[in-house]
């Protein structure tokens, strides 16, 4: 009883700070989301009018279908790169050590800097990938001008900043798990790599979730990166959900379909969170 | 171990550890590239970057003639204002959540995670309005209270995680010792957090630096943040792109990041996994 | 356990130097912090003056910046201002607000507004921002009716979304006032027309802006290579072809022409309606209905994209003003048409431009179509707030500002700025920007500012960063060749047509 006092006691102040501050925000949104406010126009209740508008916009399953790809081949890429170099670099040795910390600073940089650092590199007439294609008589790649090119060279940035999360994830997961079950295999006789896959692959399970399901909420919120390259294109080959919310309510001032727009990705992030907890609490229950 | 067996293991050890150099060198190429671009006259660049000479005349370039200093003052005293208000509030929020048994519990914790679900903008419009009407656009209060509101569920979060590790014994031992609750909290708990905390301070302060959506829209020229300036100097009509200056104040905002995060990148690394897994 | 004591040492360290760093951090900052920005008042005009003049001259020693602000000295700057007939001094003690377009030539008007304090008494802080961050900022405040700046540079495409919401004060009536304006002396009437017509709302024909520059689209072309391979400077569309192909060597590091690629209605939208005009085309007709995707849009577009991707940069999909701007003081472009400044910054080294080719560009007017010139005019226009505090002090500052003097100042220095005809016939200036370094600049831009340019050349409606943006995707669909040119015109058309449907037009 005491204890629940405390608790509450302790608890008050941040709870009073976070629902003053976010749940005016939520409820106002909300309430945008059902007018149809444009700056300079009358606005009216509309009720969900708003949300089949949107399902029924050829942009918004554009902007789908361009986070789905980009949330999606990011995040394979980052597990499995973050997977390979996890265990390269799970060796006690001074070099796996200086490694692990170097792999910090990408992932520290802030996001703007990154872009701009890449979108230099990336520039067909002055950056420096292409200037070496030339001086390799390759040609020259338009890598964010091009249509086909522009949204898996954006993935790269995320992949090259994020990566070192999923191997620092991975790394400590590794780190946590009882020696047992690999010294037993390998007297069993399988080799190093059967013993990865069947026996500490499964046992990582929980880690490489944990660190997937963290990044899936950030992913599908990317908005630096594209704001600072492409601005959506070529086209609206980049246009992202959020980066489609943010021009809708910031550069045409539908600021009720923005809203409706920002709604949404909460609720599919909110069922992603609530999936994640469910499968995590259950491979949890593995061990 | 027969010799073949032995000669290659080593081999596959070299592979290894080529490889391994191999990814740091292309995980580090983009950092370094900016590095040697800032230190490079405009003409150096012009050649074809092939030709380097060091120079310090972008750096002087950005810290005397334009206002990148200020901003760069904005960043520090925004990230260290959200650090110790949200350490305060979060810290006493995290040991209760960790370590005291109450109902609804789960269901607490579970919510203050999930304020995390709703994008950013969803949080821009409503806030700009309201800090317009307290004219408070354009101040850094302003971008300190809207971070602290993004940050505050993470260094809860994370906090939980560390206290959540001490055994229940130590405490119960302090207690028995004839420490009350408070002064089994200061006395051991606290020294035995402390990295945690230091952690997370360090953690916090990176992710207020490197915010920029939110400074983007709530900020003029008088509370700009570093990134958002790295941004301007990005779109420059009428002068083009500034190549060396705009490499210059991209390392001087990352710098400080990168220094902390090296420092304290044990506990850190041990803060960010545990305190996620845990939960 | 021999480890503990070690780890604890190290521990200790590292929190004790990172307490040093965090206390200098603040200090630093607090330092920092506490100064403010660019209020500059009537003691710190002199230091202002000279720490411009250092600084300025501390970059190149013959940077062509140094000379001009020694051109009008203050005292004959307040000599003159006396000559007016209005009380400069009438407003004195109070504090307006400007926000503003942020490059290299925003110290001079720094200077400006320290000797505007000197003669009127009133402070003028001006908050300098990113364009994208400047139109964001402005569209917030004047929507909001909050009133943070008293002036701004504003887009003239924006008059009527915020005239129809009185976000904006109607400025004749300033003008007319003898106690507010001297008519003889500001001489509002020799500012070009085309620039004068952009501060009229198309909607109401009220008056709210008056204007900070006159910027058509014209020619840059480098005449050494122009005279290396024998070609004709073009005159026409069909001449602007043959020239782009005949200078397009991108073995030897230059394409032959540069026109914007990048999507927004101020990127590649800033360029091709000019040629859609000198086609004949229209992006509305009078219903507002979308008809630019006719055969004069077609034959525009076809040109647009054939100039692009056969004679253009290899980056110019996603090229907009910066990188239009870089290719030109980097000479990887021979022709450019563009923002006409793009030939005159690519000469001054303090805006970045490159020693090598100073001198190498000169300019022709826009190329002639079937039937008319390309039109392209923009001008950035003062424009002062209905919900400001200081109307007079406002007034009075931005009736200086655009004064001749002042004007010629800035024009002296940058080739850019006040659009007076007094300027242009003005002896001094003409002493520099008619010497042979500029070649034929100043007749090109007069002669394009004066005659070719067209104010309504994109619609000036409220509802144009959306339309404009919709048939910008489109351009550079056309030009990424992901679709061919009449679709791409068809996809905007039917965008258009469902922005303007949902606004109300029909």
């Amino acid at each position: 009883m005491r204890e629940q006092r405390t608790a509450y006691l302790l608890l008050a102040p941040t709870i009073c700070v976070l629902a003053a501050l976010l749940l005016y925000p939520f409820f106002y949104n909300v309430y945008l989301s059902v007018m149809n406010y444009t700056v300079g126009r009358e606005s009216s209740f509309i009720g969900i009018d708003n949300y089949i508008e949107v399902f029924l916009d050829p942009t918004f399953q554009n902007a789908l279908i361009v986070t789905f790809l980009f949330a999606a081949v990011a995040l394979s890429v980052e597990t499995l790169l973050g997977l390979l170099l996890a265990i390269l670099f799970n060796r006690e040795s001074k070099l796996s050590r200086a490694a692990l910390m170097l792999l910090l600073l990408p992932l520290v940089m802030t996001p703007v800097v990154s872009a701009a650092t890449w979108k230099i590199l990336y520039d067909p007439v002055f950056g420096f990938f292409n200037s070496v294609l030339r001086q390799l008589s390759l040609g020259t790649i338009d890598f964010l001008g091009n249509p086909v090119l522009a949204l898996p060279s954006l993935v790269l940035i995320d992949v090259w900043q994020w990566t070192p999360f999923m191997t620092l994830v991975i790394v400590a997961g590794l780190k946590a798990l009882p020696k047992s079950p690999m010294e037993s295999a390998s007297v069993d006789g399988a080799s190093n790599a059967q013993t990865l896959a069947f026996v500490t692959l499964p046992m990582l399970r929980p880690y490489i979730f944990v660190g997937i399901v963290f990044r899936l909420i950030e992913v599908i919120r990317v908005f630096d990166i594209i704001v600072a390259t492409t601005d959506g294109g070529p086209g609206i080959a980049t246009q992202t959900l959020n980066f489609y919310a943010f021009i809708m309510g910031f550069r045409y001032f539908h600021v009720s379909y923005s809203a409706t727009l920002a709604v949404l990705l909460m609720l599919v992030t909110l069922v992603i969170a609530q999936f994640a907890f469910k499968m995590a609490t259950r491979a949890s229950r593995y061990e | 171990m027969s010799s073949r067996r032995k000669n290659r293991r080593r081999l596959s050890s070299i592979t290894l550890s080529v490889l391994g150099v191999l990814a740091i060198a292309a995980f580090l190429f983009p950092i370094i590239w900016m590095a040697i671009t800032s230190l490079q006259s405009p003409e150096q660049f012009r050649s074809g970057g092939f030709v380097f000479v060091p120079t310090m005349q972008n750096y002087i370039t950005v810290l005397s003639r334009t206002d990148f200093p200020r901003y760069y003052a904005n960043s520090i005293i925004i990230a260290l204002s959200v650090v110790s208000v949200g350490l305060l509030l979060g810290t006493p929020a995290a040991y209760a959540l960790g370590r005291l048994r109450f109902r609804g519990r789960e269901d607490l914790a579970f919510w203050i995670l999930s304020t995390r679900f709703g994008p950013p903008l969803m949080a821009l419009i409503p806030f700009f309005l309201l800090f317009r009407t307290l004219g408070m656009i354009d101040t850094l209060p302003a971008v300190i209270v809207v971070h602290i509101a993004s940050f505050l569920p993470f260094v809860v979060w994370m906090l939980r995680g560390f206290f959540e590790e001490i055994p229940k014994e130590i405490e119960e031992a302090a207690m028995v010792d004839g420490c009350s609750r408070m002064m089994a909290f200061r006395k051991v708990i606290l020294a035995l957090v402390a990295p945690g905390v230091s952690a997370t301070a360090i953690l916090t302060f990176i992710f207020s630096w490197n915010e920029f959506l939110l400074a983007l829209v709530l900020t003029g020229s008088q509370a700009k943040t570093a990134p958002v300036s790295v941004y301007s100097y990005m779109g420059q009509a009428i002068g083009g792109i500034n190549w060396g200056p705009l490499t210059a104040t991209g390392v001087l905002v990352s710098v400080p990041v990168m220094i902390f995060a090296l420092l304290a990148q044990q506990n850190m690394v041990r803060g960010l996994t545990s305190g996620a897994v845990k939960g | 356990m021999s480890e503990e004591p070690k780890k604890v040492d190290r521990r200790k360290f590292i929190y004790a130097g990172l307490g040093a760093v965090a206390v200098a951090a603040v200090g630093a900052a607090a330092y920092y912090g506490t100064r403010p920005p660019e209020l500059v008042t009537t003691q710190t005009v002199a230091q202002t003056v000279t720490q411009v003049q250092t600084v300025t001259s501390m970059a190149l020693p013959t940077s062509t910046a140094v000379q001009s602000v020694a051109n009008y000295p203050f005292s004959d700057l307040l000599a003159r201002a006396k000559e007016a007939s209005i009380d400069w001094t009438q407003s004195k003690g109070e504090n307006i607000t400007m926000a503003c377009l942020d490059w290299a030539g925003i110290e001079d008007i720094r200077v400006q507004a320290a000797v505007f304090t000197q003669i009127t008494g009133i402070s003028v802080l001006l908050d300098r921002l990113p364009e994208e961050e400047l139109r964001a900022k402005l569209q917030l405040d004047i929507t909001s009716g909050a009133g943070v700046f008293d002036c701004y540079w504003l887009d003239p495409m924006t008059i009527a979304t915020y005239a129809k919401i009185k976000g904006l004060e109607p400025l004749q009536q300033y003008i007319d006032d003898p106690k507010l304006t001297d008519k003889g002396w500001f001489q509002y009437e020799d500012l070009f027309g085309p620039a004068r017509g952009m501060g009229v709302n198309p909607g109401d024909k009220v008056l709210y802006a008056i204007p900070f520059s006159a910027e058509p689209c014209i020619l840059t072309y480098r005449n050494d290579l122009v005279q290396q391979y024998n070609v004709k400077v073009p005159d026409t569309t069909d001449d602007l072809v043959e020239a782009a192909k005949a200078l397009h060597h991108p073995d030897k590091g230059y394409a032959g022409i540069l026109l914007r690629g990048q999507r927004g209605n101020g990127q590649n939208m800033w360029v091709w309606p000019g040629f859609l005009n000198a086609f004949g085309g229209r992006i509305f007709d009078e219903k507002w209905k979308p008809v630019f995707n006719g055969p004069e849009g077609k034959a525009a577009l076809d040109l647009y994209v054939n100039l692009d991707t056969n004679y253009g940069p290899e980056g110019i999909v996603n090229w907009g003003a910066a990188e239009s701007q870089l290719a030109t003081n980097e000479g990887k472009v021979a022709m450019n048409f563009d923002f006409y400044g793009r030939g005159l910054f690519a000469d001054d080294p303090t805006l970045g431009g490159n020693p090598e080719v100073k001198g190498k560009w000169s300019f022709a007017v826009p190329p002639m179509g079937p039937v008319k010139r390309a039109d392209n005019f923009y001008a950035w226009m003062y424009a002062m707030s209905s919900a400001s505090k200081h109307k007079k002090a406002t007034w009075l500052w931005l009736q200086w500002a655009s004064s001749r003097e002042v004007g010629l100042n800035f024009q002296y220095q940058y080739g850019y700025g006040c659009p007076r005809n007094w300027i242009f016939q003005n002896a001094d200036f003409k002493k520099k920007w008619a010497s042979p370094q500029f070649n034929n600049f100043i007749d090109v831009y007069t002669e394009t500012a004066n005659k070719y340019s067209n104010p309504e050349f994109r619609p000036r409606i409220p509802e144009y960063p959306e339309v404009g943006d919709a048939i910008s995707i489109e351009i550079q669909n056309a030009i990424a060749k992901t679709k061919d040119t009449q679709k791409a015109l068809d996809d905007a058309a039917r965008a258009v047509t469902e922005i303007m449907s949902k606004a109300g037009y029909y």
